[in-house]
Parts: C-alpha cells; sequence; structure tokens
C-alpha cells in the first residue's frame, strides 16, 4: 500500500524522469524487433519498416502507459487549471466581483479567527491551567455579586480545605495598591499585587531570575521582598541580571528584590510587581477580619470536580459564618469560576458573535458566487455537451469545475490573508484595550492553517452545486432540441431561486444583529451620565510614605494642593474623590440602614457606592446639586456628621412623599460605632462603575472619613490636557517624593467605556453593510438572467397585448416572492441568533419589533430596487426583436 | 502472418504476462517472444496493449520493475513477479480453468 502511493508520488514528482524511461523503453522494444526481423532476412530498411508497422502508433502508447501509470490526473489537473484561468481572465467583471467578496469575506473571517485565536484559544502560561480557579463569596442576602475574603478567614480557608492542591490568595482588583519608587530617577508609580507566598507555585510558575516568595517572606515582621514583572526590570532596571538581591526603595521604605518573572507572566493583569500579603501586616491586621480586599486563587486536585470544591467551600463557609457571625453573614456563598473563564469571560460574547457574523458574511459571499457560477453554467451548457459527447465523464466534467472554483477561491483565500494582515491592523485600533492580550493578535501558523481550511471549504460551497448541475448533461435531449433549450435549466433556476432567499434570510441575520447593537451603542451613549465630561482633568495620586500615615497630614496635603490648583489660570474647580467615575467595575461598597430598620432588613438593602470628597468635587466632576446642600469646609470631625445621597437613592429608600433632607442614614451599620449621618443634599446619578446601570451612592466630607482619596479631578476653561505640567509641578512642589498616576480626562475615561460596544457596532455594521450589498447584487443577477432567459415569452406577452405595467409587475412579483420568503425564514432565524446576544445589548429587548420590522422593511426596498432595473429593461422589449431571441 | 490467431479475451493479457514472468525476470519484449513462444505462436500481443498493461499490473504491485543490462550489453528495463503477482497469478489461473470448464461443459451439451 505505501509502496504503491510512493511509486505514485514518484510519478508526480519525477515526471520527465519517467517519460525519458518510457522512450527508452520502447525505443529498445523496437530496435529489438528490428533486429529480430534483419535476423530473419528481411534488409535493414525493410526491417524497420515492418517493425514500425507492428509496433502501432507509439504517441498512444505511451499515452496508454501514461494512463497506466495515473500521471493523467496531474495532467489533467494543469489542463483544468490554465482553462481555469482561462475563464477566469475572459470574465474579468465576473473574477472582479467574486475575488473581492471572497477576499473581503475570507480577510474578515481570518482577522476575526486570528483575534479569538490569540486572546482565547492559546493557553495561558500557566501549567494544566485547567485545574486553576478563581474563588470569592457572594451575599444572597444583599444581592451583592461580589464579597472579597480578609487574610484571616483566606487562613481558615487554607487550613480546612482538602480538595485543592494548593490555595493563593490575591487582591481582587490590581487597582489602587500603586507604589512610588523613588531613588531611580524621577519618582514613579507602579501597580502592584499583595498575594500570599503559595501564589506562584499554585499557578504553576517560576521566576526567570531569582525566585518567588517562600513561606518565611509572607509572615507579618518579615523582611520586605518583591518580585519584579519583566516588564519593570527590561525599562527600569535596564536588564540588570545582578539585581536579584538588591534593594528598592518603595513608598520611602527598602525593599529587597528576589525575583524577575518571565515577559508572558501577566497576571493579575497590569500587575507589575508582587510583594508578600503579610510581611507589610503586623498581627492585629492579620487577624482583622473586616479588612476584606481578597479572592483566592485554587490548584484543584487530580479528579476534584468544581461542583465538589463547591460543596466543600460552601461548609467551611457555613461553619465560618457561625464562628464568626459579626464578619461573615449568613447569606454568603462560595463562587468559583475556572481560572480562564475568569481572565476572558466578558470578552468572549463579543469575538463569539463578531466571528459568527463573519462566517454569516462568508455564507453570503458564497451563495453569491454560487448564484454566478449557476448563471455561467447554463451559458457554458453548449461547451460542457460538447466536451461530453467528445467522451468526457461526468467526474471528469465535475472536477473541472471544481478546480476553477478552487482557483477561484484560492486567489480569494490569498488576498483575504493580505487583507486579513491590514484589516488585523485596523482591528487592533479600534478594539478596546482591556480585552486581554489582544496586543500579541497576529497572523501566525494556526491563523493561516485556518484560512486554508476555510478557502477550500469556501471553493467546495460555492463550486459544488454549479459542478453539478452543469455537468448534468442529457446528450440525447440536449443535441436534439438545439442551443437554447437547456437540460436542467429548470432545476438551476430553482437552485437559484433558493440561493437567493438564502441570501436574503442571511443578511436579515446580520442586518437585524446589527441593528440591535447600534440602537444598544446609542441608548448607552445617551445614558445620563450624572456628571459633565468636557473639560475635566483627573489623576491618581496616592500618598506614599510614613508621614502621610497621619489623617491629618494627608488631607492638608490635599486641601493645599487643591487650593494651589484653583489658583492656576484657567482652572475653574478642583476637588478629590476616593475612587473617579468608569475607573472599571471597581469601587468601595458600603451598606447602609435607615431608620427603624433592624439589622437583617439592613441585609437586604442595596449596596451603596461609597466616595469621599472634598468640597469643590461636585463642581469639578459638573455633578448636578438636586436638593440641600454641597458640603464645605465646616463639615468636620467637630460638627455633626452629614451625607449626601444620589437622586435614586433618595427616591427608594424613604417613604414617597417625605422630603429626603434631614433624614437619618447609618453606614456600616453592622459597626455599633458608626454614627447616625443626616441626608444635607441630593445629587444626581453618577455611573461610578459601569455606563449600564444605576446604583446608589453614598458621599461623605472629607473631614469625617479616615479613607483616603485616591484621585484628584480638575475642571478647567480651555484644553483639560494642558493642565497636565501643571500639575505635576503643584504636586512636587508641595512634596517632590510624590508622583501622579493614570491622567485621564473624563471624556477619555467615557470613551474607554464605551470602546467594547463601539468596537462590536463598527465591525457588525460593516459586515452588515457589506452583506446587504451583496445580497443586492445577488437578487439584480438572478432577477436579470430570468428576464434574459424570459425574454421570448415577454415577448409573446406584449405581442399579445400585454401593458408594459403588466410586465413590470411580473418580474417585480418574481423578485419580491423570493425576498418574502427569505424575509420570513430571516425573521424567525433571527430570533433565534439574536437570543445569544442579550448579554451584549442595553436597554434593547433582543426582539426589539421595531428594529425587526424596520431592518425588513429597509431589505424589502433594497431588494426591490434591485428588481426594478431588470424589470423596467424587461418592459423596453421591443417585441418583434423579442420573439427573435433564442 | 498468416497463422490464424486466437483473439485475446478481454483480461487475460494479464494473467499471460504474469505467466510468463513467473518463469523468470524479462523485458517487454521477451514477454512478446516469450508468450508467442508458449502459445506455439499462437498468440501475438501487441507492444500497444503490452506496455500499458505491464505498467498497470506494476502499478498494482504485481511486478516490479528495474534497469539492468542484457545479454547483449545494452541496457533494458526487466520485469519481475512480485509475491503478490504469484498470488494473483493463481487466482486468475483458477477462474480460468473454472470458465473454459464451464464452456466446454456448454458445448458439450449443445
Amino acid at each position: 500500500m505505501l509502496s504503491r502511493f510512493m511509486k505514485r508520488l514518484r510519478a508526480l514528482m519525477r515526471k520527465d524522469e519517467l517519460e525519458n524511461e518510457l522512450d527508452e523503453e520502447l525505443r529498445y522494444h523496437l530496435e529489438r524487433e528490428i533486429e529480430g526481423n534483419m535476423a530473419s532476412g528481411m534488409s535493414p530498411e525493410e526491417a524497420r519498416r515492418a517493425a514500425r508497422r507492428s509496433f502501432g502508433g507509439v504517441e498512444q502508447s505511451k499515452e496508454n502507459c501514461r494512463d497506466a501509470r495515473q500521471v493523467r490526473l496531474l495532467d489533467e489537473f494543469w489542463q483544468d487549471i490554465r482553462y481555469g484561468v482561462r475563464m477566469l481572465v475572459k470574465n474579468p467583471g465576473f473574477t472582479f466581483v467574486a475575488v473581492l467578496a471572497l477576499a473581503l469575506g475570507i480577510g474578515a473571517n481570518t482577522a476575526i479567527y486570528s483575534v479569538i485565536d490569540t486572546v482565547l484559544l492559546r493557553p495561558l502560561p500557566f501549567a494544566e491551567q485547567e485545574r486553576l480557579v478563581v474563588l470569592w463569596k457572594r451575599d444572597t442576602t444583599a444581592n451583592n455579586p461580589l464579597v472579597e475574603l480578609s487574610v484571616a478567614e483566606f487562613a481558615d480557608w487554607q487550613k480546612q480545605s482538602t480538595v485543592f492542591e494548593s490555595l493563593a490568595a490575591m487582591p481582587t482588583t490590581v487597582y489602587g495598591y500603586g507604589y512610588t519608587v523613588t531613588g531611580r530617577g524621577e519618582p514613579f508609580q507602579v501597580e502592584s499585587a499583595r498575594v500570599s507566598d503559595s501564589f506562584f507555585p499554585t499557578l504553576g510558575v517560576q521566576a526567570n531570575l531569582g525566585r518567588t516568595f517562600i513561606e518565611e517572606d509572607d509572615r507579618p515582621g518579615a523582611g520586605r521582598t518583591v518580585v519584579l514583572n519583566h516588564r519593570f526590570w527590561r525599562d527600569r532596571l535596564n536588564m540588570d541580571s545582578g539585581i536579584i538581591g538588591q534593594q528598592i526603595t518603595l513608598r520611602g521604605e527598602n525593599y529587597t528584590i528576589v525575583g524577575v518573572m518571565p515577559p508572558e507572566f501577566d497576571f493579575p493583569k497590569g500587575a507589575e510587581m508582587w510583594a508578600p500579603l503579610r510581611a507589610s501586616m503586623n498581627q492585629r491586621t492579620v487577624e482583622n477580619r473586616g479588612n476584606v480586599f481578597l479572592q483566592a486563587i485554587g490548584r484543584l486536585k487530580p479528579g476534584v470536580t468544581i461542583e465538589q470544591a463547591n460543596a466543600e467551600m460552601n461548609t467551611i463557609i457555613a461553619q465560618l459564618a457561625r464562628q464568626y457571625p459579626e464578619a461573615n453573614a449568613g447569606g454568603h456563598r462560595v463562587v468559583i469560576t475556572p481560572l480562564a473563564h475568569h481572565i476572558f469571560g466578558d470578552a468572549r460574547p463579543a469575538l463569539h458573535l463578531l466571528l459568527a457574523a463573519s462566517v454569516l458574511l462568508l455564507l453570503i459571499a458564497c451563495i453569491n458566487i454560487a448564484n454566478f457560477l449557476l448563471a455561467r453554467a447554463t451559458v457554458r451548457h453548449k461547451e460542457v455537451t460538447l466536451r461530453a459527447a467528445l467522451g468526457a465523464s461526468r467526474g471528469r466534467l465535475v472536477r473541472q469545475f471544481l478546480t476553477e472554483s478552487v482557483l477561484l477561491a484560492a486567489i480569494g483565500g490569498t488576498c483575504g490573508l493580505l487583507l486579513a494582515h491590514w484589516m488585523i491592523k485596523l482591528l487592533l485600533y479600534f478594539a478596546p484595550a482591556d480585552i486581554p492580550r489582544i496586543e500579541m493578535v497576529s497572523i501566525d501558523v494556526s491563523v493561516m492553517t485556518f484560512t486554508c481550511v476555510v478557502t477550500l471549504l469556501t471553493a467546495v460551497m460555492f463550486g459544488l452545486a454549479p459542478a453539478l448541475t452543469a455537468s448534468k448533461v442529457d446528450l440525447n435531449e440536449s443535441l436534439k432540441e438545439g442551443s437554447t433549450k437547456v437540460a436542467g435549466a429548470r432545476h438551476s433556476h430553482r437552485l437559484r431561486s433558493w440561493l437567493v432567499i438564502a441570501e436574503v434570510a442571511v443578511t436579515l441575520v446580520l442586518l437585524i444583529s446589527a441593528s440591535l447593537v447600534v440602537r444598544s451603542f446609542l441608548n448607552l451613549k445617551q445614558v445620563p451620565l450624572g456628571f459633565d465630561p468636557r473639560n475635566v482633568l483627573t489623576a491618581q495620586l496616592s500618598l506614599q510614605g510614613q508621614k502621610y500615615r497621619d489623617v491629618r497630614e494627608r488631607r492638608d496635603f490635599f486641601k493645599r494642593l487643591l487650593e494651589r490648583l484653583e489658583a492656576q489660570p484657567g482652572v475653574i474647580a478642583a476637588g478629590a474623590v476616593l475612587i473617579r467615575p468608569l475607573e472599571g467595575t471597581i469601587g468601595w461598597d458600603m451598606p447602609f440602614a435607615t431608620e427603624g430598620q433592624t439589622l437583617d432588613e439592613t441585609k437586604r438593602n442595596a449596596v451603596p457606592n461609597y466616595e469621599v470628597i472634598t468640597p469643590h468635587y461636585f463642581r469639578a466632576m459638573g455633578i448636578q446639586i438636586v436638593k440641600g446642600r454641597d458640603f464645605t469646609e465646616e463639615d468636620t470631625e467637630q460638627t455633626p456628621e452629614v451625607v449626601i445621597i444620589s437622586e435614586t437613592m433618595a427616591r427608594r429608600i424613604f417613604k414617597p412623599d417625605t422630603d429626603p433632607l434631614g433624614q437619618q442614614v447609618k453606614l456600616e451599620p453592622t459597626d455599633s460605632e458608626s454614627p447616625w449621618r443626616t441626608v444635607v443634599g441630593v445629587v444626581s446619578d453618577v455611573r461610578y462603575r459601569e455606563l449600564s446601570s444605576v446604583r446608589y451612592d453614598v458621599y461623605v466630607p472629607y473631614r469625617q472619613s479616615t479613607v483616603t482619596f485616591r484621585y484628584v479631578t480638575i475642571r478647567t476653561a480651555t484644553d483639560p490636557l494642558a493642565l497636565i505640567p501643571t500639575l505635576r509641578r503643584e504636586v512636587s512642589a508641595l512634596d517632590e517624593t510624590q508622583a501622579v498616576a493614570d491622567v485621564r480626562t473624563m471624556e477619555q475615561l467615557v470613551a474607554r467605556s464605551l470602546a467594547r460596544p463601539r468596537f462590536s457596532m463598527l465591525l457588525l455594521g460593516f459586515f452588515a453593510f457589506f452583506a446587504a450589498a451583496l445580497s443586492s447584487v445577488g437578487i439584480y443577477g438572478i432577477l436579470s438572467y430570468s428576464v434574459m432567459q424570459r425574454t421570448n415569452e415577454i415577448g409573446i406577452r406584449v405581442a399579445l397585448g400585454a401593458q408594459r405595467s403588466d410586465i413590470l409587475k411580473l418580474v417585480i412579483r418574481q423578485g419580491m416572492v423570493l425576498t418574502a420568503i427569505g424575509i420570513v425564514i430571516g425573521l424567525s432565524a433571527s430570533l433565534a441568533f439574536t437570543r445569544v446576544m442579550s448579554s451584549l445589548l442595553y436597554n434593547v429587548s433582543v426582539t426589539d419589533p421595531v428594529t425587526f420590522v424596520a431592518v425588513a422593511a429597509l431589505l424589502t426596498v433594497v431588494a426591490l430596487l434591485a428588481c426594478y432595473i431588470p424589470a423596467r429593461r424587461a418592459t423596453k422589449l421591443d417585441p418583434l426583436l423579442a420573439l427573435k431571441h433564442e | 502472418m498468416t497463422q490464424s490467431k486466437a483473439d485475446l479475451l478481454q483480461g487475460t493479457l494479464d494473467m499471460l504476462i504474469l505467466k510468463t514472468l513467473s518463469l523468470g525476470s524479462l523485458h517487454g519484449y521477451g514477454v512478446i517472444q516469450r508468450i508467442r513462444q508458449m502459445s506455439s505462436e499462437m498468440l501475438d500481443v501487441e507492444q500497444g496493449s503490452l506496455y500499458p498493461a505491464l505498467y498497470r499490473i506494476e502499478q498494482r504491485g504485481w511486478v516490479t520493475s528495474k534497469w539492468e543490462t542484457n545479454e547483449t550489453g545494452r541496457r533494458a528495463k526487466f520485469y519481475s513477479l512480485t509475491r503478490a503477482g504469484r498470488k494473483q497469478l493463481a487466482v486468475e489461473e483458477e477462474s480460468w480453468d473454472r470458465l473454459s470448464l464451464a464452456i466446454a461443459k456448454m458445448r458439450e451439451a449443445s
């Protein structure tokens, strides 16, 4: 079997050599024949002639030998390709449109696939990632989806659980744990993650240089150690390999660098540095169960399922709730998510939708080309009949047609690959930066393989039906009936009608999906933000160093900074806040109680977002004060505790018709020390965490809270970006060891929040537009062709007295019936397709009737236009000429 | 060529080639000669049928070919039977025997 295969392969590879061998073999035979003849007494001349005569046709014989050797297939293949190229060159218009459609379709698929491949499919740089899970708690009573762990509770989990090979702790966000690095040029900020010593071993990663943490690093009072990420080491430390063991100054304290991680290690995303969880804590903070900021990462033992882990962890949590009723409320349940899903979860649906859309687009391109090829197959019927009559088998004809399709697809695929290269660049330009690993997207081997497979599939998809139809030749019928009546024409026509119906249906699905996404985006864009994003500059400023452990120093620093900033020309107002709006789905949760609520009742309250602000914050952000007053510098530790709440909160938490002003609210009701606060103001709802939902907000004046600010916000009269140097100068004028980071305008933050929906919208919109264009070309094509075919019939109708309007109706009806069927099928398909989109839509129902009707109507109009042109042409037919038309 | 010659039944050529090669390897010309000899000049195979048949049989793995020098020192392509070819020959001979027996019976009956 193998040797046969090798022989055939050899035959293909060494065609010339085998040709020569064949020549030589036959020459030898001829010579022996001649010798034999001479031996029986013929003259040399006679002998040669006799030999040649008996030998028969040499060429014929060679051909038969080649056939037997099965090199034929390859020869024919080249023949088919040459023929195919000729056909394509002869119809440049068709070739151009087909290649363009294919290139766009294949290019779009390749580009989207390359993104999915890099972002979702490529394994994470962790050993056996499928066993890694992320754990946190949710509160079923207060309906809070994310409750973090304290260090003490994590330690309990670690001790009591048996389902994990190892368990590690890390903060739920890298955010807000920035350190200022001094002593290495200009002070700069790095993001850090404080992790337990088990963090790196759990993930199964090792340091590139030095080591990761050991147990001794991660206990209260241990020497300060850090592990750096590769970029930090490369950009800030000049890839100094002697760095291990050296000191680095963070927040004014010395840390020993113990390791540098490999370049691909980026977890949690954005962390530039890792420090041991407990080294900077004292025994009291380690045991404090109220200080919750952690989540756990576990490596499941082999064979343990998530359900088993779930059961065990919930038992442990219930036990802890009995043991520490103050800290662990009874409604807590564990949430376990596979790590890969945790990292990519929210990028997944949008990317899958885009892939589905690009596949639909390619499908439409295929349908269109199949349609063209079918039409052409009918025209080429004469040629096919002739070839069949000359002895071409059906298989041979199908092979030839398919070769042409593959050729077309290959050209389209090659152009598509080139196009994908540009499309990826465009994609990366528009893509939101917060999709993990998006910056690594490129065309690699797996993407190329994908493109090749798609190209071949495409060729079969658009080529097979036309090939089978075209090669179906009934010689008797065809030759008898002459050239205009074509066997299989009716079959081909029916097939083409179905293709148009399919095209309309698929286009409708794409158009409806795109419209829903566009509407959702517009809704999102018009969401009342609750603040005025124009001309606002914000920057992170976390005060660092021993001095600022004193809350009065912190307050004093900010007060002086804000006063200096407000004294600058062009600054309208300056304020400070705990966490600025739209910084991501993070924030400070603050439970509350109203007067008369029992502790149990408060657990059912929605949890507001908590902000600590300076008096001018609302002015700087442009947040409307709806009722009451702003905070002033007179709201201090000595004066009565006050609070400002958001509009929706004020409306919902008090009985109707009560004036919220003057009402009492207690924050953190589980803490018996918390004071009752008087509501002094009501402000507009601000979308702090995400654009798509309104939460309750509570604001507390900065002199009545020990929680520190993290952001300054400045409203300017002109371009806010022009103020950046002033901001930096003023900060270092007050304290040169402090640095600002993450400087953004509020408009930039709004744009960042809109980036993902904008991305989906742009791409889907492009796909849908292109699909609509292709399918109107398709409808136009089939009708033009049909009018041409029916010229004779139309001529008779006109001759018999049909009016122009009758003919118009006749043709348009034909097209519109197909469109109508397509739309009905498309509408039902859309209902199924859009259901998977619900998580991507804001304020639009997936079955939004307005969208469905409007898009169907739009597509009908487009189809009508596509019908009208050929219909008009039909009415202009001269009946005399039409009757003569063959 | 006045002798009357038997027409070759389709499919029998393969068997004849295999049969001649079962006695030793031969080049194409030799195969024709030997068939002529062995059939007492009754069967005459033309090269136009021989070579395609040889190539076909080789493709199926029943014979292999090798370039060797012949008795007069010229290079020629020699074919020889493979084990699969020997089996095939047995199969074909058996089916041929059955066929000729059947035909003989039919003729006796009439």
